[in-house]
């Protein structure tokens, strides 16, 4: 539609790792927390450690979150690119719109 | 996920339903009028953006019609794994019109290869408003859709 907006590939990666609820919800997490380890996770949330690292791997694939070593720790930490991108996409969407509506809006009203 | 956008028209509402209510109006600038029918397809065309087959959902005249179409593959036939719903509602302040518009299902579309695990995902609930949280979040404020 737009031709500066973000590949419809990145953006349908976001959305399909957003579907999830506890996906959101650990998103949300880790967004507050800044940076956290699966296990600290898995103690907020009503699923297993095993689970929210599987969820992680999700958002990790999506490119929402990366990870890194800290000694024996993995810690995760929100990367905000691709939720940046697909935020620019809606607002070239809700953009779209706008330019439509003021178009029918001339319309309507010169007779 | 959806986006929602409005304007104020001042124009009678018969005149602005008559214009709202053609299937793909706001693709291009010129279709036949044509007399709206629920369940059927209408074709409407931009010269550079390709051509977009229309569904007509609903109609509750003069003030409701509703769409759907495959925005993001030009030529093909909407259906639930390709298409977004386009929601028009009109209401009138004074004399003048207001239209509001809101365009609903993006996290249903989905590429030919992922069906099988986009039907897996769409199992596991909808989601709404914290897409544009999480957006404005990761962007700052005024960058993400209503």
């Amino acid at each position: 539609m737009t031709d500066e907006s973000p590949t419809r590939a990145s953006v349908d990666g976001v959305l399909t790792a957003l579907a999830d609820p506890m996906r959101r919800e650990l998103l949300d997490l880790l967004a507050a927390k800044g940076e956290a380890t699966a296990t600290a996770l898995a103690a907020d949330v009503a699923v297993s450690r095993q689970a929210v690292l599987k969820h992680l791997t999700v958002l990790a694939n999506a490119g929402l979150v990366t990870q890194y070593r800290a000694g024996r720790e993995v810690r995760f930490q929100v990367a905000s690119d691709h939720l940046a991108a697909t935020a620019r996409w809606m607002a070239a969407l809700a953009a779209d719109w706008d330019r439509r509506l003021r178009s029918l809006k001339s319309r309507a009203e010169n007779i | 996920m959806k986006i929602e956008r409005d304007i104020l028209i001042n124009a009678p509402l018969d005149r602005v339903w008559s214009m709202v209510s053609q299937p793909g109006w706001w693709v291009g600038a010129d279709h036949p009028t044509v007399e709206p029918t629920v369940g059927e397809t209408y074709l409407a065309s931009d010269p550079t953006e390709g051509t977009f087959p229309t569904r007509v959902e609903k109609i509750d005249a003069p003030r409701y019609i509703a769409f759907r179409w495959a925005s993001a593959f030009p030529g093909a036939t909407p259906d639930d794994a390709n298409s977004t719903l386009i929601e028009m509602t009109l209401s009138t302040e004074g004399d003048r019109v207001r239209l509001t518009v809101v365009e609903s299902g993006f996290d249903a579309i989905e590429a030919p290869a992922d069906t099988r695990r986009r039907n897996y995902e769409a199992n596991s609930g909808g989601w709404g408003s914290e897409m544009a949280k999480l957006a404005r979040r990761a962007s700052g404020p005024d960058t993400a859709a209503r």
